[in-house]
């Protein structure tokens, strides 16, 4: 009997879940990386007018984000690197999309764990407005987009000479759209942009959304079928 | 009664920067073969066994394992793949867990006991190395805990390049075990190995790669 679409799904996220956990210095660093970002911009507030703290604050968030994220997608594989264990992957009878799926789930859920502290202290330390359900929406769809893209381009750059250099290449010119309506989005909810350009920042947004996690899902098994 | 081959290689060439590793090769495998895969180093033995696993496209001609294309998920449930130097494991995870989400892939949910009962038929049993991350192994550990992987799987293709790796004399008896019993039970398998004169009770045909 061959196991279902989800039974495969449930054995990748389950398994990447122990190997994620068997090296918590992965998100132990990011998590770190994030208090220093917070701790630099603590100096770079000072005595900001209102307007001004909230779009850097803004600018915070996402600049963090980005890179937590960045690091996150660029490692999502190293477990499996490192004896070749990804070899005997493909070899084995499991759909590739359910692997896929797995990843930018572990990718989100441990990008989560990071962010999501990291803007409670922004909030905490500094006030930054960004206790609202919008926003919280905002965060989890840049979330979602960035890690459904940096998982598929992490693994086609897998094999690739100079990755560390092509992953940042490839990756920075896709995420640019999202962080760009991410943050324009965010605007509106502070007032520092027309209300009304709420709804269409966070449809381009949602649109990213979809975009990046369906060519993630249909190309991953195109991409791994042959070497 | 004619036996159905478990793998068929048809006309299979593969050719990587402009040089032929191997032209228009066809063989077949039927249940019980054992294929001693032998040749200079350099001359495509790897590359063949990584084509038939379904990692790498031929350049031309087909493989088919049962009836199906050697990359379709039908094709990749018979086979069991063990690639050269590396041993496929998950370093940072222990024995128990490394053999445990193998055999979920395989559909095979093996329960833990049956997990350790194969642990303890390599050699692995101890509660230090079923406990302990794999990447303290030593290399024969590691290549033992990868032959415990295949032995787990009951598939019935292995495609084992080098298995006898960093191999004590233990380890080699054991894998011999493991391969006589695999072919008994009507299984069969590619071996490369350099080690012909230590397995070759076993083989039931060789092939032979030239530069």
């Amino acid at each position: 009997m061959k196991q279902t679409f989800f039974q495969q799904l449930r054995s990748h996220f389950k398994h990447g879940l122990s190997a994620e956990l068997a090296e918590p210095q992965r998100w132990v660093g990011s998590f770190l990386f994030a208090l220093t970002i917070l701790f630099l911009f603590a100096f770079a507030l000072g005595d900001l007018e209102e307007k001004m703290k909230v779009q850097v604050l803004t600018a915070e968030f996402f600049l963090c984000s980005f890179f937590v994220l960045q690091i996150t997608h660029l490692r999502i594989f190293a477990a499996e690197e490192e004896d070749k264990a990804v070899d005997i992957i493909q070899s084995y009878p499991t759909v590739m999309s359910t692997y896929y799926i797995a990843k930018v789930l572990l990718a989100i859920l441990f990008s989560a764990l990071i962010i999501f502290p990291f803007l409670g202290l922004m909030i905490l330390l500094h006030g930054f407005p960004a206790l609202t359900g919008k926003f919280a929406l905002i965060a989890a769809l840049s979330v979602v987009s960035l890690s459904a893209l940096g998982v598929l381009l992490s693994w086609m750059t897998q094999k690739a000479f100079g990755r560390e250099l092509l992953f940042p290449l490839l990756y920075f010119p896709l995420a640019v759209p999202v962080l760009l309506s991410a943050v324009q989005a965010s605007f509106c909810l502070w007032g520092l942009a027309p209300e009304a350009m709420f709804l269409k920042w966070l449809s381009l947004l949602s649109g990213l959304c979809v975009i990046y996690f369906t060519l993630g899902f249909l190309l991953f098994d195109e991409i791994t079928g042959w070497e | 009664m004619i036996e159905n081959p478990m793998l068929k290689v048809d006309q299979l060439s593969f050719s990587f920067q402009h040089k032929q590793l191997f032209e228009s090769l066809s063989f077949e495998l039927k249940p019980g073969d054992i294929l001693h895969l032998k040749g200079p180093n350099g001359c495509g033995k790897s590359t063949l066994l990584s084509i038939l696993a379904g990692l790498r496209k031929p350049s031309s001609g087909q493989v088919r394992i049962k009836s199906s294309a050697a990359n379709s998920i039908e094709a990749r449930s018979f086979i069991e793949y063990l690639p050269p130097e590396k041993s496929g494991l998950f370093l940072k995870m222990t024995a128990r867990q490394n053999l445990s989400f193998w055999s979920s892939l395989k559909d095979r949910q093996s329960a833990t006991g049956e997990i350790d009962r194969c642990l303890r038929n390599w050699g692995l049993g101890s509660a230090f190395i079923k406990y302990f991350p794999t990447q303290r192994f030593s290399t024969g550990m590691k290549r033992r805990l990868a032959l415990a992987r295949i032995s787990l799987s009951q598939s019935p293709c292995f495609l084992l390049d080098e298995p006898l790796n960093g191999l004590d004399e233990e380890g080699v008896h054991l894998f011999k075990n493991m391969l006589e019993q695999h072919r008994n039970n009507g299984g069969s398998a590619i071996v490369v190995s350099h080690e012909s004169q230590i397995l070759k009770t076993l083989f039931t045909d060789q092939l032979t790669l030239h530069l």
